[in-house]
């Protein structure tokens, strides 16, 4: 088996903030085949976008290993880590925060290829229209800044850069998060495009599990700093083992009004604890229905239900799959 | 039905601008009853915020301006009053609660303060009955121990709870009905359904009417009792929840819908609404949807489609309603 | 809101072409031509300084020649528009001359504090940290200082001279560019653009001269023609106190011979006091246009 795209061993990440040292990210470990999505989702404070930071090489993991196609980083010299700079690119959440409102698409485009020592100006043109032309963008538009194009092309153009330094992985930091529904359609449809003509595999940061479920072969679920539950989507959906899992697809809202109705649902009460002063134990234990004093004393390892699938909870037990937990959509699936 | 506390007809915002006049929301109309919920549901420059915006009049005129037939609330038409009197209803009789909780506190004052404050301009309150209608209000919200949360700043607050400071703010003054624009889109997932079921209730404990603005179907689905949907400054549909979400009848309705990842179930492409939202500066001649619209004939080109009204309940403005297939099973 | 879809009908048309011949109305010269305070700022300065360029064509000779009698007043004679000095020197062909020295102190002084205040404040701002705490100190140091005691010990150790003057000037004025330029570069460092920068591999000194320095100009350019005015005031200030260069003709030095003689003859220090206010005034009119035509929100409000 070939290495893997990306392979994270019990990575820390902390600030130093006003407020003292901040763990955002502690002891994580996740690996994501080459061609593989793993969508990572968790509410805002979980880390996500902390480790997605650590991947890109934003900021400076405290301690844990960080392996692009088999590479370990952290033991390499700052020169050669940055000679893998172009195997992991990132995709951001603002489209137009993430594009200088001074430069051209042609400019935008062309500088990961300079940058990569592509020296011939007609060659760079070239690549730049044909990687424009992967994206959904038509050649014309190659001399428009960005405040001309809409908030869908705008996150065409971020993906065609993330495109340019042809990377192993892509962190997409809520690269939707900002759209329309009609333009997250597009873009998510134009990510698995493009996965399935480069092999790229995702990262794919969110907190919108539904989407996450959308994108995603295997989907790891955060909350304050760790891994609570790790699992392939189907089996995810079906047996979701911690109550944090179970308590984010409650929460999802469901276009089923004739079965989900907000009054009617159970909601996880609470909000969640800072990250500064996480709960002792298993961090989850202050707003999980099933908690009892164990849990308060002691945090739960990520332990295996089912193959490919891991929970950290004291009672998630490997237990035979439910039947999905509502029922689908009905004017998808039956002729009204 | 019972008589409309809210009787909208023909609400028509332009927007003055260098490059002439936009027309942001045209001829609007629709009607909320007492202790009913409605969705009004779109994506960005639908119109819908801007909608909640004119029916308090909280827009800047110029640019804006605000026309129609008549907006009655509660019997007294509302376009013809005067600045003062509008300010007597807002936060009054009308509450608006926001996306954005902490630009709309104070940061220097205390919660407290700003709910107080509140009470005094729309009460009969004085004295210490308003610092204990304060901690009543925060824990009506449920705010865990409103007592000492009282006397905090709103950074002490998190996103969610300042979204409940806000909301009792809002129902301070007993209003008849509160305007939610866009109230859960800057929270989480279960902080979300928190604040929605949190306004639910509250709104049945008071039998107040609420016009949630949302771009999310879903919560419109969890929540609403009929559902408005707009697209470029025009109402496309309306219907009651369950109907529209069972068999939505627009193709806009639809497409929106379909382009949604569905929970549980598999598709390896979404169905993508092609092209983009029209600019209101240069709006089709005919539906607007047209342009984007896998239905749309050359009759839909010509001139916008009337509202038409449906058998059962709700309207739908397109000719090509029952022409449209019937969707196949998936 | 509703008009963020404004943006639209741009993604819509087809592609403009760059050598169209229409000006596009939302380009830089575009609102720079609708911005009234910029024409008015951009003409007298303009005139001031075909005047300075031009002087030697206009009026050759040295301009501290004793042309005519002494204290001829102001538009009495055809030949001395302006009148002459009590040493008979042409007030005109004086002030002419005078206009290269005020320039050229102005824009060098200028230059000088914003090439420094760019590069210490890019440098605090982008890489924070004991950088950031060194260069600040630093600049604070030279802030705190009372301006224009400081110009002028640094004249008086330095001797007078034009470069003496343009150091000293540039030396106190330096920190107020740093800051805005910190500031600004504060806000940039951490936007997503710069952060995909640094994600496909570009070096901090491309990122700062790439990214942050095109971003974070507008205001720097506006504060810089304040500071040319505020260059040419403190010239003014200098030469007044007899501490300018006595090889040169400047307005200062203009208003500092007429001194002796304000009760009689108070017209040698108006003339110059009035060059000076129309210079300072047309470079202030300038700074406030083109934060205007740079910032176009603030323009559109």
């Amino acid at each position: 088996m070939s290495a893997p795209a990306l392979a994270i061993t019990d990575l820390v990440v902390t600030y130093a903030t006003a407020r003292g040292r901040l763990t955002a990210v502690d002891g994580l470990s996740l690996t994501i085949a080459p061609g593989e999505t793993l969508g990572l989702v968790g509410e805002s404070g979980c880390g996500k976008s902390s480790l997605g930071k650590a991947v890109v090489q934003l900021v400076e993991p405290h301690s844990g290993a960080l392996a692009v196609d088999g590479q370990d980083l952290t033991t390499l010299s700052a020169r050669a880590r940055r000679a893998l700079r172009p195997k992991v690119q990132m995709v951001f959440q603002d489209p137009m925060g993430a594009l200088d409102p001074r430069q051209r698409a042609l400019t935008i485009l062309e500088t990961p290829l300079k940058l990569n020592g592509v020296r011939d100006k007609a060659e760079r043109r070239a690549r730049v229209l044909a990687l424009m032309e992967e994206v959904g963008l038509r050649p014309e538009l190659v001399d428009r800044l960005p405040h001309e194009f809409s908030g869908g092309q705008r996150q065409r153009l971020g993906i065609a850069r993330a495109l340019a330094l042809k990377p192993s992985v892509i962190v997409c930091d809520e690269p939707v998060s900002a759209l329309d529904v009609s333009l997250q359609a597009q873009v998510l449809n134009l990510l698995r495009r493009v996965q399935r003509t480069t092999g790229v595999a995702y990262l794919f940061i969110s907190h919108d599990l539904s989407v996450v479920e959308h994108i995603a072969d295997r989907v790891a679920i955060m909350y304050l700093g760790k891994l609570v539950e790790i699992a392939p989507r189907d089996r995810l959906w079906r047996a979701p083992a911690h109550p944090y899992t179970r308590a984010l697809m409650d929460a999802l809202p469901r276009m089923d009004p004739a079965h989900s109705r907000i009054a009617d649902k159970e909601v996880i009460g609470g909000d969640l604890p800072s990250p500064f002063t996480p709960p002792q134990g298993c961090r989850f234990h202050t707003r999980c229905p099933l908690a009892v004093a164990r849990c308060a004393a002691e945090a739960p390892a990520l332990r295996p239900i089912a193959d490919g699938h891991f929970a950290a909870c004291h009672f998630a037990t490997p237990a035979t799959p439910q039947p999905a937990p509502a029922a689908p959509q009905r004017h998808l699936v039956t002729p009204a | 039905m019972s008589p409309a506390l809210l009787d909208v007809a023909d609400l028509t915002v332009r927007f003055r601008t260098p490059s002439g006049r936009l027309t942001a929301v045209d001829r609007l109309s629709f009607q909320v009853a007492a202790g009913e919920t409605l969705a009004i549901v779109g994506e960005s420059g639908c119109g819908k915020s801007v909608t909640a915006m004119a029916l308090l009049r909280l827009l800047k005129a110029p640019p804006a301006e605000i026309s129609g037939t008549h907006v009655r609330f509660d019997g007294t038409d509302l376009l013809p009053l005067s600045e003062r009197a509008m300010r007597d209803l807002r936060g009054n009789r009308i509450a608006m609660i926001f996306q954005d909780p902490l630009s709309a506190l104070n940061p220097v004052q205390t919660v407290g303060t700003q709910i107080i404050e509140s009470l005094k301009r729309h009460t009969a309150l004085r004295g210490a009955a308003l610092r204990s209608r304060a901690v009543e209000l925060l824990d009506l919200v449920r705010i865990p121990e409103p007592q000492r949360r009282v006397d905090d700043f709103p950074h002490r607050f998190s996103g969610g709870m300042r979204q409940r400071v806000m909301i009792a703010i809002a129902i301070a003054a007993r209003p008849a009905l509160l305007i939610a624009d866009e109230p859960t889109t800057a929270l989480d997932v279960t902080v979300q359904a928190q604040i929605l079921k949190l306004l639910v209730s509250l709104q049945r404990e008071f039998g107040m009417s609420l016009v949630l603005i949302s771009h999310d179907l879903g919560v419109v689905a969890e929540t609403a009792d009929r559902v408005l949907v707009m697209y470029a400054g025009r109402k496309v549909e309306e219907r009651p929840v369950a109907d529209l979400f069972a068999r939505p009848l627009h193709p806009y309705t639809r497409a929106l819908m379909r382009a949604r990842p569905t929970p549980g179930v598999t598709r390896a492409f979404l169905d993508e609404i092609p092209g983009i939202v029209p600019s209101l500066a240069d709006l089709p001649a005919g539906c607007a949807f047209a342009p984007r619209c896998g239905f749309a004939i050359d009759a839909c080109r010509l001139r916008p489609p009337p509202l038409e009204p449906l058998a059962g309940a709700g309207a739908v403005a397109c000719i090509r309603t029952h022409h449209a297939p019937v969707e196949e099973p998936a | 809101m509703s008009l963020d879809a404004t943006s639209a009908p741009l993604a819509l048309a087809p592609a403009r072409s760059r050598r169209s011949w229409r000006l596009n109305p939302s380009s830089f010269t575009a609102r720079f031509l609708r911005s009234r305070t910029a024409l008015i700022g951009t003409t007298g300065l303009l005139l001031v300084s075909l005047a300075a360029v031009f002087a030697g064509v206009l009026f050759p000779g040295d301009p501290l020649d004793m042309v005519a009698r002494p204290f001829i007043w102001p538009f009495t004679t055809w030949t001395y528009p302006l009148g002459t000095d009590m040493l008979g020197r042409d007030i005109l062909v004086g002030l002419v001359y005078a206009a290269r020295v005020s320039l050229a102190v102005g824009l060098a002084a200028a230059a000088l504090a914003v090439g420094l205040g760019v590069l210490f404040g890019a440098l605090s701002g982008y890489f924070g940290g004991w950088v950031d705490q060194v260069l600040t100190r630093i600049t604070e140091v030279f802030q705190t200082m009372p301006s224009l005691v400081f110009v002028v010990v640094v004249v008086a150790i330095l001797s007078p001279s034009i470069t003496s003057i343009v150091l000293g000037i540039a030396i106190t004025s330096w920190p107020q560019i740093a800051r805005l330029v910190r500031a600004e570069t504060l806000r940039l460092r951490d936007a997503e653009f710069v952060q995909a920068a640094r994600v496909m591999g570009m070096g901090h000194g491309r990122i700062i001269l790439t990214h942050i320095l095109p971003n974070a100009i507008s205001p720097v350019i506006v504060a810089g023609s304040i500071l040319v005015a505020h260059a040419i005031l403190t010239e003014a200030a200098l030469s007044f106190l007899g501490l300018g260069d006595p090889n040169l003709i400047s307005w200062g030095s203009m208003i500092g011979s007429g001194r002796e003689v304000l009760r009689t003859a108070w017209y040698m220090t108006a003339l110059p006091g009035i060059a000076i206010s129309i210079t300072v005034m047309a470079l202030n009119l300038l700074g406030n246009g083109l934060n205007d035509v740079l910032n176009p929100r603030v323009a559109l409000t």
